[in-house]
């Protein structure tokens, strides 16, 4: 299985030691949330993994990338990103996202699911959305999370939202330029300690599922709002 | 609470319809595009990139370019309330991390001591802490007797502040308080513990209430479902 590894990175922006000896080892056509307080390193981290920041420690498949290879591989978009629909090369679908969105007035909500759109068809190995997902409603942002996951693109999702984490497969907590941990997603979020010492809170459904089990008002954890209350009010 | 009228988004008047309340929090929930804002004949026009709005290259640099225009017990004031370390002052705006630009940004506008305080998209990638700071200087403005208008889609964020809330796209859909707008319409998205409660008040038509916390919402729950 192919694999993007990163292997004993150390970055310093000016005086500042960002990553001490950072390693970190991200499966294939996983879903990743990539989350952390401000200024742990996150966007750094993404800009080394896209090629944007140069370095020789990020490795796909085993081979070192260098910037040109990892340009065609991983796409990084972030709030600025302005992919133009005429990277789109299927002419079906460059006629169907000029339908949907139109090109001038475009909110920044359009603008990024447009991007995401447009970088889906692209079809890179790696995917990274960098806080894209705060401006997208949450019944969209599911959809479009499971297209990712159709087209078996690898996604880096950087955001402060733990509600995102619940739709990827792993968590990957970064704080002060350290790897926390890189787990599946349902193991950290059932490690309280550690979410609490990273300031990071449970999901809400996660949370109300615990809170509701130490009453005997539920047997297991639930994620679905609706299955929740047929459950309590059988 | 007075009504701010003459209150206008993207050149469209909607004196009778959107209504500012002053020395409150205002939350907009934008379906659209707000370019721009006219409260009292004045424009205030939405910057996406906060990078923009700095006209020198550090805080520091700003401090000292609006030295003549503010009092210094405004600056020390801000400088007390939000607690920067000392270097950050002399960082440099460009290498600023998003959230670093957006306390910044609330950093300038408590200098600039104007009556309405316009925020836009303000919340998105804030970690625990920085939520919590915001909302400190949010009561801080407050306090100061400003009118704060919060554009934004966080509902989560909006249900913890809001004391009044506009829904717009093209016109206003509809306005009130959180209970109002977020109970009584069908909207996109609402907070969670909202959602809980609505649903439970439609499949099962029992009434649980409406809370700002899980805390209280469990209280609610654990009294309905024995």
């Amino acid at each position: 299985m192919k694999k993007l590894k990163i292997v004993n990175l150390d970055f310093s922006y000016k005086n500042d030691m960002i990553f001490n000896n950072l390693n970190l080892e991200i499966k294939s056509k996983s879903l990743n949330s990539l989350i952390g307080p401000n200024c742990s390193g996150k966007t750094t981290l993404a800009k080394i993994i896209c090629g944007k920041i140069k370095t020789n420690n990020v490795y796909f498949d085993d081979k070192v990338v260098d910037r040109g290879t990892l340009k065609q591989q991983v796409i990084y978009i972030d709030k600025l990103t302005r992919l133009s629909i005429s990277e789109l090369t299927i002419p079906k679908v460059k006629e169907l996202a000029k339908s949907i969105v139109p090109k001038k007035c475009r909110t920044i909500k359009e603008q990024n699911i447009l991007n995401i759109l447009i970088a889906i068809n692209l079809k890179p190995e790696i995917l990274i959305l960098d806080d894209v997902f705060s401006v997208i409603d949450s019944n969209i942002k599911k959809e479009i999370i499971e297209l990712i996951k159709k087209k078996k693109i690898t996604l880096i999702d950087i955001t402060n939202n733990i509600e995102d984490s619940i739709y990827m497969d792993n968590i990957i907590i970064l704080n002060e330029g350290k790897i926390i941990t890189n787990s599946k997603t349902m193991s950290v979020l059932k490690k309280e300690k550690l979410l609490k010492q990273n300031k990071i809170d449970l999901p809400f459904m996660i949370d109300l599922s615990n809170k509701l089990k130490f009453y005997d008002l539920i047997d297991e954890q639930i994620i679905d709002m609706d299955k929740m209350v047929d459950t309590i009010w059988k | 609470m007075e009504v701010i009228s003459n209150s206008y988004i993207n050149d469209k008047k909607y004196e009778n319809c959107l209504k500012i309340k002053d020395n409150c929090v205002n939350c907009i929930i934008d379906y659209g595009n707000i370019r721009d804002i006219i409260i009292n004949n004045r424009k205030y026009i939405l910057l996406k990139d906060i990078s923009k709005c700095f006209k020198t290259s550090s805080l520091e640099k700003e401090i000292k370019y609006y030295k003549k225009y503010i009092n210094k017990e405004l600056i020390q004031n801000a400088i007390d309330l939000f607690k920067f370390d000392e270097n950050f002052y002399k960082k440099n705006i460009k290498t600023m991390s998003s959230s670093e630009l957006r306390l910044s940004y609330m950093f300038l506008n408590l200098l600039f001591n104007k009556d309405i305080v316009i925020l836009d998209d303000i919340t998105s990638n804030l970690d625990k802490d920085n939520i919590k700071k915001l909302m400190i200087i949010l009561k801080e403005l407050k306090k100061q007797n400003k009118t704060i208008i919060i554009i934004t889609n966080d509902v989560e964020f909006i249900h913890k502040v809001a004391d009044n809330i506009i829904v717009v796209k093209d016109e206003v859909i509809c306005q009130g308080d959180k209970y109002d707008v977020f109970v009584n319409y069908d909207l996109n998205v609402i907070p969670n513990v909202i959602q809980f409660s609505k649903k439970v008040k439609e499949k099962k038509e029992i009434k649980i209430g409406y809370r700002d916390q899980i805390t209280d919402l469990m209280k609610d729950i654990y009294r309905f479902a024995k």
